[in-house]
């Protein structure tokens, strides 16, 4: 949880490193940024000389997503009056529109932006946003598909794709969405986790058993993921009505595992948990499932 | 051999010149690379392959945790013989070539050109200002071999072929500089990059061979690689 802190009444230097480390980590704060600008920094825009500009371009980002949009072309006047004629004001410009929701315009602007250079990928998605803000999923479809042709190691652009499919529950594409993204990131207990959260929701034993192996692999990667631990224990469910005898028993113990595993997550959990009790009872009666299914 | 005390006017109006006159003209020669500098059109296709031969790289790195079917799909997406991406990039490879030379030798020679005058023509009046004294002496032995390349102008046989004249502290100095530059003018700079172009000014004709050779060998390594569902 972010801790609520009063950014109106900090100094000029904390203001400053604080939105330098967020520029740096590509923070989403918005409302916070610009809080920190009106109250403290702009009062000061002379003595942050040079850096005026970076802090200028994240302000007006972060007012555009905040709806504060009077800010937002303030800060665009000055970025105009300094750099003329440079493609980075433009596509500030852009995103202004687009926030404005004059979409025409705005792709318009992108299209031009685009010509003037092919390779860049930013304006290429922000077209692609506008769509699905626009609620046109099928051609927001189609052109994320042209985009990741080119660009095929994108990881952000097939998150979204993976995303725009489950709106139309096309899971088999879904699918493979996460798997490109895992070939990139095969470490990442979250994208392992939802492979296997599709493959289950695909059903049939291949995939459940698919979905069971994701999901063990992404308890090796973060011990105490409960919800890839209860997958766990619902795949080992799923599987041991139709399994063979030995195969029941090894199902039964990879069951039996996770949800020691997971009452002792629940039980590790500092903060004061009121249903601690029916929790850790629903978990001993999966358990119970799974024994009755193995004996 | 007693060594020997150079007039210390050498140091004051020689040595520290050589270095400061190194050192500006470093300077100077990246900020004229600065504005002569087009920029580069960048080309959507050769983007477009190096993303692929990422991605058959990843998929033959990580393959293993793709079931097979999915596995199999990829695979023959890259690399079928009739419809995939590599073997269709292994032949179109060499047409690209042509629109390619004209821009790249311009850029290869204006590099050139920009790293080497300079460093002749200063060479050159340094060796014709500071003649006829050894400047410095090098921390280590050399040989006797040495003594005609170092020690241009001072015709002194039993002279230790360590003392140097001000020409190879030049020299010296253009090389050792280099760090310098990348403290003042910060990673990227053309000063710093002038030896390793100059190496490898001899690969860069065989650059545009190097896509073709890329796409066969991610093929090739593609086709042996044995998928096993292993996560």
């Amino acid at each position: 949880m972010v801790d609520i802190q009063d950014w109106t009444e900090i100094s000029y230097e904390e203001a400053r490193s604080t939105l330098r480390k967020w520029r740096e980590e590509h923070a989403r704060r918005s409302e916070e940024t610009v809080e920190i600008w009106e109250h403290v920094l702009s009062r000061y825009a002379s003595s942050l000389k040079d850096e005026l500009w970076p802090v200028l371009e994240q302000v007006a980002i972060s007012s555009l997503d905040s709806a504060r949009y009077e800010l937002a072309i303030e800060c665009l006047m000055h970025l105009n009056k300094r750099f003329p004629k440079s493609t980075r004001v433009t596509k500030l410009q852009a995103m202004r529109l687009e926030a404005l929701r004059d979409f025409k315009n705005a792709e318009l602007l992108y299209e031009k932006l685009i010509k003037t250079d092919e390779s860049n990928t930013f304006y290429r998605k922000r077209k692609i946003a506008m769509l699905i803000a626009q609620g046109e999923r099928h051609e927001a479809i189609r052109q994320l598909n042209d985009y990741l042709e080119t660009f095929i190691n994108d990881p952000e652009a097939w998150l979204e794709l993976s995303e725009l499919y489950l709106q139309e529950a096309d899971y088999a594409r879904a699918a493979f969405c996460f798997e490109e993204l895992l070939l990139a990131n095969p470490q990442n207990s979250l994208y392992l986790r939802r492979i296997a959260e599709i493959r289950y929701t695909l059903g049939g034993t291949e995939n459940v058993e698919l979905a069971r192996a994701y999901y063990e692999h992404a308890v090796k990667c973060n011990n105490s993921d409960a919800r890839a631990l209860y997958g766990v224990i619902l795949c080992c469910n799923y599987l041991l009505p139709k399994a063979t005898a030995q195969r029941k028993k090894e199902l039964g113990a990879t069951g039996f595992k996770a949800a020691d595993r997971l009452i002792a997550v629940y039980e590790e959990q500092p903060n004061e948990n009121p249903s601690l009790k029916f929790q850790i009872k629903t978990i001993q009666t999966l358990k119970n499932i799974i024994k009755n299914a193995t004996a | 051999m007693t060594d020997l005390l150079l007039d210390p006017a050498i140091r004051t109006w020689v040595f520290v010149p050589i270095i400061a006159t190194t050192f500006l003209i470093g300077i100077i020669r990246h900020y004229v690379y600065l504005l002569l500098l087009n920029k580069k059109k960048v080309d959507l296709q050769s983007v477009k392959d190096s993303h692929y031969l990422t991605k058959t790289r990843l998929l033959r790195e990580n393959g293993r945790f793709l079931p097979p079917t999915s596995f199999g799909m990829r695979k023959s997406y890259l690399s079928d013989e009739e419809h995939g991406y590599l073997p269709q990039r292994i032949e179109k490879g060499p047409a690209q070539q042509s629109a390619f030379d004209p821009s790249m030798m311009t850029e290869m020679l204006k590099g050139n050109m920009l790293n080497m005058i300079p460093m002749i023509v200063i060479g050159g009046w340094i060796n014709f200002t500071f003649s006829g004294f050894v400047t410095t002496k090098v921390p280590f032995p050399l040989t006797y071999r040495f003594k005609p390349m170092l020690q241009r102008g001072v015709d002194l046989a039993s002279l230790d072929a360590a003392w140097v004249s001000s020409a190879s502290w030049y020299f010296l100095n253009v090389f050792g500089l280099r760090s310098i530059y990348n403290l003042v003018l910060g990673g990227e700079n053309v000063a710093d990059t002038m030896m390793d172009e100059q190496v490898q000014g001899m690969n860069n004709p065989a650059g545009p061979q190097d896509p073709k050779q890329a796409f066969k060998a991610e093929w090739e390594a593609l086709q042996l690689y044995f998928h096993s569902f292993h996560v």
